[in-house]
């Protein structure tokens, strides 16, 4: 008994140490990846000063867009969404929506709204997809393209936009996402400038609960009513101004949100469009295009565009909200999975030795230390391996981290694009940043726990829980 | 152990309170010199407005007293923004203003600041000033300043200025990898007409895209002499070892050829790149090239769907809709001519 309880004291005591190291060791990474997101931050402010983006709008040379909007029961917002997308500012494009088997009044209302009637398009499908039932086209306005298809979710409706599509960018976008006016023109401008090396380019998604929308588009930016949408508007400023930022700057973006990507359309035919056995279906876009493109050798570049804005709708229920993490969690488990040759391997450069084991390491095995690590730690103070002082002073550690990346993330947003103009919000957003340290941020975690154990399940693989949309019109 | 930790914890809460503190300042000051410069911006708008859209050579009384340096910045904002958005005449007069007062000279001196957003920052502003006197320094810029980013902005610039110039060392930077290829290539667009000797040299570089989007750009230019051109196009569109290459030749053909690129087209349906034989078609339903008809007839039943759909479009276009015939390809093409989409 009394060799028992030595050797429990010791595990317990070495899985603190454990925890103590892989906590330092997360914390230099993202001290690191800070560094480089502001850089690149800075460097983006700098060039916006040098380059017009209007420039684009007038160049004959600039490359045509097919839009692709995935729609799957989304007749909250549907209209208003196609209708802000065909008043983009970019000077050739189409917008493709494919209703992937909606059973509710999504296509009804498109035709209602846009004159739509059957066209007698050839469906090819180069990438295989369920099947087309009919293609409907505006007699108003020719760059809109809606198809009507069998049920085969998310990522099979993207390829089925992308056998359609018919110039040589393809954008994918979430059918409640709203675009910024000149988002395109943003997110284009890196395809012109190095036609040759770019292939794929990612914008900034931010939070539309809260803010005004008129008309399709945003009219005023605001913070959201409700706690836990505010609180994620501090979450995806954190992600997409330091994680995105910091990884594209060194060529090892592994996520493009599925909200709003641009792709060469030659290069995800090339690789066989999005796969349709994951949920996880834009990360592991990306993945396989660094996966193919360094496997033979080629120069590419996949960016992210800081200044293109995709505004959208974030979960306001913790159901929802658990769904969703929990299904990006997967997301991320079977992008690993599928990638696993990559892990370490040198023949994928950077991608290979570092952007990967860092996902694996600290984004997919994270959640499982923290839990792990409280419990861990409460056992040692339990069994008499640690202090009190020390437990109070790790947690204290912890949670102040956490709030000093999520503040500067507001800093490089401050900094930077400055979205949020009123003082308020912005002292909202601190506020919020604090609030997510202190049970939020253990709820994600035990949410991201549960999905890694979905993950190794197979009734889970593949399959996207149900997202409650309210539609955007009516938040504000 | 528990020291460290503390000493940890202390040192990050002493950074969230400066980062919080610096966020916090920063917005208050930003707000107070935004609303001094919208004053500012206000107070001169109308008189550049007048300046711009009056005949009258002599600028309003308000523009030739400015007083403090940021009264000048305000009114430099004002004429870049509206020098951006004129041409001919009005464009004339703000550059001749922007002269005299020395914004142009300022902005060159800025060209040599050590700081590359701030060299980067005046060629943009030369370019929208689009004074001639900026040339010989941006050239320099474009050929000489080690930041990517300068270079690139001094290429846009010269392109909006459009002096020919530019077309020589834009196209030696564009070639020797100092100048990405659409930025080269938008300038010599922008340049126009005097940049077409210039885009027919790149066609003949060793490298691809440079090639490739030479040809592009000759397309939207135009030609200086029209066999010329049309000849080295045509040799593109046969003859380059680069489908990429011959593609945009064939797109090229397509905006500034005629019946005498039936030839070259009617080769370039036969190519084995798909993305050849589909531009070939493109352009043979843009040039309404009848004799091409029926070669076109049979590129509709060509395995790769792009280039049937190009056939289709482009016999639909020469033959009508009633030539539809069955092929789904050209049912879809009549359907487009009817909704008048052609």
């Amino acid at each position: 008994m009394g060799l028992g309880v030595i050797s429990v004291r010791g595990f317990v005591f070495a899985y603190n140490a454990f925890v103590l190291a892989y906590f330092a060791a997360m914390n230099m990474m993202y001290v690191s990846l800070l560094y480089h997101a502001a850089r690149a931050m800075l460097d983006r402010v700098r060039r916006g000063r040098m380059e017009d983006v209007d420039e684009l709008l007038r160049s004959p040379l600039a490359p045509g867009v097919t839009v692709i909007v995935p729609a799957f029961n989304e007749q909250a917002g549907i209209v208003d969404s196609v209708r802000s997308l065909l008043g983009l500012r970019y000077p050739r494009f189409q917008v493709v929506v494919v209703s992937d088997g909606s059973t509710d009044a999504t296509v009804e209302l498109l035709r209602q709204a846009f004159a739509l009637e059957e066209f007698p398009r050839v469906y090819v499908p180069a990438i295989p997809t369920a099947r087309v039932d009919r293609i409907l086209r505006s007699r108003d306005d020719k760059r809109l393209l809606v198809v009507e298809k069998a049920n085969g979710g998310k990522a099979d409706a993207l390829n089925c936009g992308i056998n359609l599509a018919d110039e040589e960018l393809v954008c994918a976008i979430d059918a409640d996402a709203i675009l910024d006016a000149d988002a395109l023109l943003r997110s284009c401008r890196p395809f012109v400038d190095e036609p040759e090396l770019v292939v794929g380019t990612g914008g900034i998604v931010r939070i539309a609960n809260g803010c005004r929308i008129e008309r399709g588009h945003v009219a005023e930016v605001g913070l959201p009513n409700s706690r836990l949408a505010g609180i994620q508007v501090v979450e995806y400023l954190r992600a997409f101004l330091t994680a995105r930022a910091g990884w594209s700057r060194v060529n090892a973006l592994l996520i493009v949100s599925g909200a709003f990507g641009v792709f060469r359309r030659d290069v995800v035919r090339e690789i066989g469009g999005y796969r349709v056995d994951t949920v996880g279906e834009d990360g592991e876009l990306v993945v396989r295009i660094h996966h193919h493109m360094r496997r033979l050798g080629r120069r590419y570049r996949v960016t992210f565009v800081p200044d293109p804005v995709c505004w959208t709708e974030a979960p306001e229920t913790l159901t929802t909200l658990r769904r969703q993490r929990t299904r990006w969690h997967r997301g991320l488990a079977e992008i690993v999975w599928h990638h696993r040759s990559m892990l370490c391997n040198p023949r994928y450069g950077r991608v290979g030795l570092l952007a990967l084991p860092t996902m694996v390491v600290f984004e997919l095995l994270g959640p499982l230390v923290e839990l792990s690590g409280i419990f861990a730690v409460a056992a040692g103070w339990w069994l008499g391996v640690l202090s009190v002082p020390f437990l109070i002073a790790f947690a204290f550690v912890a949670l102040i981290f956490g709030l000093f990346l999520s503040v500067t993330a507001l800093a490089l947003e401050e900094a930077s694009l400055r979205r949020y103009p009123r003082l308020r919000d912005l002292g909202g957003l601190v506020v919020y940043s604090v609030i997510e340290q202190l049970g939020y941020r253990q709820l994600h975690a035990a949410w991201r726990v549960w999905a890694l154990g979905q993950a190794l399940h197979p009734k889970h693989r593949g399959r996207w829980g149900e997202m409650d949309r309210r539609g955007l019109a009516r938040h504000g | 152990m528990i020291v460290a930790i503390q000493i940890v914890a202390a040192v990050q809460l002493v950074a969230i309170a400066g980062v919080a503190a610096v966020l916090i300042g920063r917005r208050l000051q930003a707000a107070r010199s935004e609303r001094r410069r919208d004053a500012l911006l206000e107070r001169f708008r109308d008189a550049v407005i007048e300046f711009t859209c009056t005949e009258d050579a002599e600028p309003p009384a308000l523009l030739r007293a400015l007083r403090t340096g940021e009264e000048r910045e305000a009114v430099g904002t004002l004429l870049t923004e509206y020098a951006g958005w004129v041409k001919g005449d009005a464009r004339r007069r703000l550059t001749a203003f922007m002269v005299e007062h020395r914004y142009v000279d300022a902005s060159v001196a800025e060209l040599r600041a050590h700081r590359d957003w701030r060299r980067g920052q005046a060629a943009k502003t030369l370019g929208d000033f689009g004074s001639d006197l900026a040339v010989e320094a941006l050239l320099r810029a474009l050929r000489d300043d080690p930041s990517p980013r300068v270079r690139a902005a001094a290429g846009r610039a010269l392109g909006r200025i459009g002096d020919a110039r530019a077309a020589g060392p834009v196209l030696a930077a564009w070639e020797a990898g100092r100048l990405p290829a659409g930025i080269a290539a938008q300038s010599l667009l922008d340049v126009g007409p005097p940049a077409l000797p210039a885009l027919v040299g790149a066609c003949s570089t060793a490298t691809t895209g440079v090639r490739a989007m030479a040809c592009r750009a000759i397309g939207h230019v135009g030609f200086g002499d029209r066999d010329q051109v049309l000849d080295l196009l045509g040799q593109r569109a046969i003859a380059d070892p680069a489908a990429e290459v011959r593609g945009a030749a064939c797109t090229a053909l397509g905006q500034i050829g005629g019946d005498e690129s039936a030839f070259v087209l009617a080769g370039a349906m036969g190519d084995t790149h798909a993305r050849v034989r589909q531009a070939a078609g493109d352009a043979v339903a843009r040039l309404r090239i009848a004799e091409l008809e029926p070669l076109t007839r049979r590129l509709m039943d060509d395995p790769v769907p792009e280039v049937a759909r190009a056939a289709a479009r482009a016999v639909v276009v020469l033959s009508g809709a009633e030539t539809a015939d069955g092929n789904p390809f050209a049912v879809e093409a009549a359907a487009e001519l009817e909704w008048g989409w052609a």
